[in-house]
């Protein structure tokens, strides 16, 4: 029996578009085919009986990945391939390999077949991404310290480039910082001018962390409007809790217990 | 009357958003708007919560009243001049202050802004005007409005207020006149409706000239294109003539206005309304049908319902022992959910026989339960709004079927995929001539027995209009 073949593919987007060249250009079969992000710090656990192929990223490679999607398939299905990427999913290179292989086949209407399991589960990623996405739009506080306006955040997914053009929109006026915690990364916004995103080493973050501060007078004033402003006969929690989890709260000024 | 004077900020926010918060409405959708360069704020067409109070409900805009000083004495409220409470009023610099901190710091998409009546409703309303321009001219602000009308304000401050605002509303308050007369004695059903018809024309003259840009149409005037109902559509665009204003916009207000106001369209995210539940005496299908009515006559976007709560502990009003009529109201939002969106009509969800609404079956299920004879619906073939009509299945699965379907058949697997809450569908559908499982009787008792088991989270669920969006997106895979 043929062995299962293994593309581990650093896990950025230019890593994976890499492994996804190699392995469609490979011609050994796609049923035999497997993609895995390797972790950033090298380990992972190796089965037997498979062969293991390491990518080296390369970037003219995922280029004409990119192209060929946009091309030959839709722009919408590489939108779609961009949020996979940024997710946290551990499977997210051999989703998105196996998709490929259909949505060359198929051509742009692949994005409606949710009756094929791959299919299905990029959309399901892809709304998994996208919807934190959007919490973070809802939920993310910024707070003022010497008019840099910083905000701290710990998605699961790589979302602050999808969270950016939003912000730097509609503040196109302010410098802010979007401080994601857990990947160590920030996108910046200096006033008036283009957002970029940067990586961050850890005493960055934790100067950041400390500029992050919920306690001045705006803050709680919005704290009085936020109390003001519930029905007390309406009162419940787990109608609160649903629309806005615990875990979002972590940063929220609202939800802040003040010092005293 | 206390009139405190030197309130501090905080006291002043304090007391003018417990006072605002019994108007429903905090949505921040219905226009899409980037930023200016230079300028602070956008708007986003669906919306954007930014917070849940205390009671579950969305918050997305400063709600706040200007003061809470009022002449008038509605029974129902608060700030009825009779009340022995603190009174405060804020002044425009201070509401500007607040809106664009608050702004900066993604508090809130935007400022929704109300009040009580100070002197007089022309006196109140410029006040409130001096405020909107204050805002979007020196402090340039291109975030979300909603600002209240004051009913008696004068046509001339009413267009004002359209042309700052993204959205223009005046509280119905009462689903009939007859009721608005007792328990808002200063109040009169056409100090409400004139200004109501006043802003339709304006948004529709604004649509004349800008497009879609000078306002959107509604949800519920979209679905009653999709189904060729023209009635409601030519009504619309012929809507009668009120005589002391034609709804032109006049010269004077126009001239006085920079451009950059007026390109943003008149009320471009439109018009809504609310009205209490609870407080007068009527059905279910009353309500419903003035609700139709609304969207019918005066194009609105969006009818609030607000459960009534006997905040004046006043004995001709009632007081529930169980509390506000929280699980009226929800049943109200679901049924207004269906006219808008699904093209249910008032009077085939409830009628004269059966006035209210099913506490125990949401309102689709409880049609589909007595429309047995329309079941079941062959997936892979019915069209679009028919498969609207079935149980757990949406607007959006019913798309996502649609185009699925064009990829080859369905299976009842593949229909968790698209969304679909299978177990309130499996009564109502087919795939390929199938039931789901050979259990499934089509009979009334069967599936209302099995519906009720069910369904008993939906009575604790409270809703407004971004609970119900949200809910949306939340997929509903079967756990069981
Ligand atoms: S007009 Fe009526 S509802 Fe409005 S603030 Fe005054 S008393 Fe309350």
């Amino acid at each position: 029996m043929k062995p299962i073949r293994i593309y581990r593919c650093p896990d950025t987007i230019c890593g994976i578009l890499t492994g996804i060249y190699d392995a469609g250009t490979s011609r050994y079969g796609h049923d035999y085919i497997r993609l895995e992000t390797t972790c950033p710090d090298g380990f992972s656990e190796m089965q037997l009986f498979c062969e293991y192929i390491e990518i080296a990223p390369d970037s003219k490679k995922a280029d004409i990945v990119a192209d060929s999607v946009k091309d030959k398939i839709s722009s919408a299905v590489y939108m779609n391939i961009l949020h996979l990427l940024l997710s946290s999913d551990t499977e997210k290179a051999n989703i998105a390999y196996h998709f490929l292989v259909y949505g060359f086949h198929i051509g742009e209407r692949i994005i409606h077949a949710l009756q094929i399991p791959w299919v299905k589960q990029v959309f399901e990623i892809n709304r998994a991404v996208e919807n934190e996405a959007h919490f973070f739009r809802e939920f993310l506080r910024f707070s003022n310290k010497d008019n840099i306006y910083i905000s701290v955040i710990e998605p699961k997914n790589h979302i602050v480039s999808l969270i950016m053009p939003h912000f730097a929109d509609r503040l196109n006026t302010e410098s802010f910082i979007i401080y994601d915690k857990t990947h160590m990364e920030a996108g910046m916004h200096p006033a008036s001018n283009e957002w970029y995103i940067r990586n961050l080493l850890p005493d960055e973050g934790r100067t950041l962390e400390k500029m992050y501060n919920n306690n001045d007078t705006t803050a709680s004033l919005w704290k009085t409007f936020f109390d003001a402003i519930a029905i007390k006969e309406r009162t419940n929690p787990s109608l609160q809790r649903n629309m806005c989890p615990i875990h979002f709260r972590k940063y929220m000024t609202e939800f802040k217990k003040t010092p005293n | 009357m206390i009139i405190l004077d030197n309130a501090s900020i905080n006291d002043k926010l304090k007391i003018l958003a417990d006072s605002a918060k019994y108007d429903v409405a905090c949505t921040s959708s219905g226009v899409e708007r980037k930023a200016e360069k230079g300028t602070v704020g956008a708007t986003s067409a669906f919306g954007i919560c930014h917070s849940f109070a205390a009671d579950g409900r969305c918050i997305s805009l400063l709600k706040i009243l200007y003061t809470n000083e009022c002449i008038y004495n509605c029974k129902y409220c608060i700030n009825r001049v009779t009340n022995d409470i603190p009174r405060v009023s804020f002044t425009p610099e201070e509401i500007c202050t607040l809106t664009m901190e608050f702004y900066k710091r993604n508090y809130i998409e935007g400022l929704f802004l109300s009040s009580g009546i100070l002197n007089t409703p022309d006196y109140t309303m410029e006040l409130i005007i001096q405020t909107l321009q204050m805002l979007r001219s020196q402090y340039h602000f291109g975030g979300y409005i909603h600002c209240k009308t004051i009913p008696g304000a004068s046509p001339e401050l009413v267009e004002l207020a359209g042309w700052y605002a993204d959205r223009v509303s005046i509280n119905l308050e009462l689903p009939t006149a007859d009721a608005l007369r007792h328990l808002a004695p200063n109040k009169s059903r056409s100090a409400i409706l004139k200004p109501m018809r006043q802003i339709q024309l304006g948004i529709e003259q604004s649509r004349q000239r800008l497009g879609m840009k000078g306002g959107n149409y509604s949800a519920y005037r979209y679905t009653q294109k999709r189904l060729g109902r023209q009635h409601t559509l030519s009504e619309t665009s012929q809507p009668p003539k009120l005589s002391d204003h034609d709804g032109t916009f006049s010269p004077e207000v126009l001239s006085r206005q920079p451009d950059n106001i007026t390109k943003r369209g008149f009320a471009p995210a439109g018009q809504s309304t609310q009205m209490i539940i609870g407080a007068s005496g009527e059905t279910d299908f009353e309500i419903l049908s003035v609700t139709e009515a609304l969207y019918q006559r005066f194009d609105l976007k969006r009818v609030f319902y607000s459960a009534f709560i006997n905040v004046n502990n006043d004995d001709e009003l009632p007081s529930p022992a169980g509390g506000p009529p929280l699980a009226r109201e929800h049943r109200l939002y679901q049924a207004d959910w269906l006219l808008r969106y699904y093209g249910f009509c008032a009077n085939e969800l409830l009628n004269e026989k059966r006035p209210n609404f099913n506490p125990f079956l949401d309102p689709k299920c409880d049609w589909a339960i007595g429309h047995l004879d329309k079941f079941p619906i062959e997936i892979n073939r019915a069209d679009y709004d028919t498969l609207l009509r079935v149980p757990g299945i949406g607007t959006k699965s019913a798309r996502r079927i649609i185009n699925a379907r064009r990829m080859g058949n369905l299976d009842f697997y593949s229909l968790k995929n698209m969304g679909v809450v299978m177990k309130r569908a499996v009564y109502f559908i087919t795939c390929n001539g199938k039931m789901f499982c050979t259990g499934i009787k089509i009979d009334e008792n069967f599936i209302t027995r099995q519906l009720i088991n069910k369904d008993t989270v939906l009575l604790q669920n409270t809703a407004e209009s971004n609970i119900t969006y949200k809910q949306m997106h939340l997929f509903d895979f079967i756990p069981d």
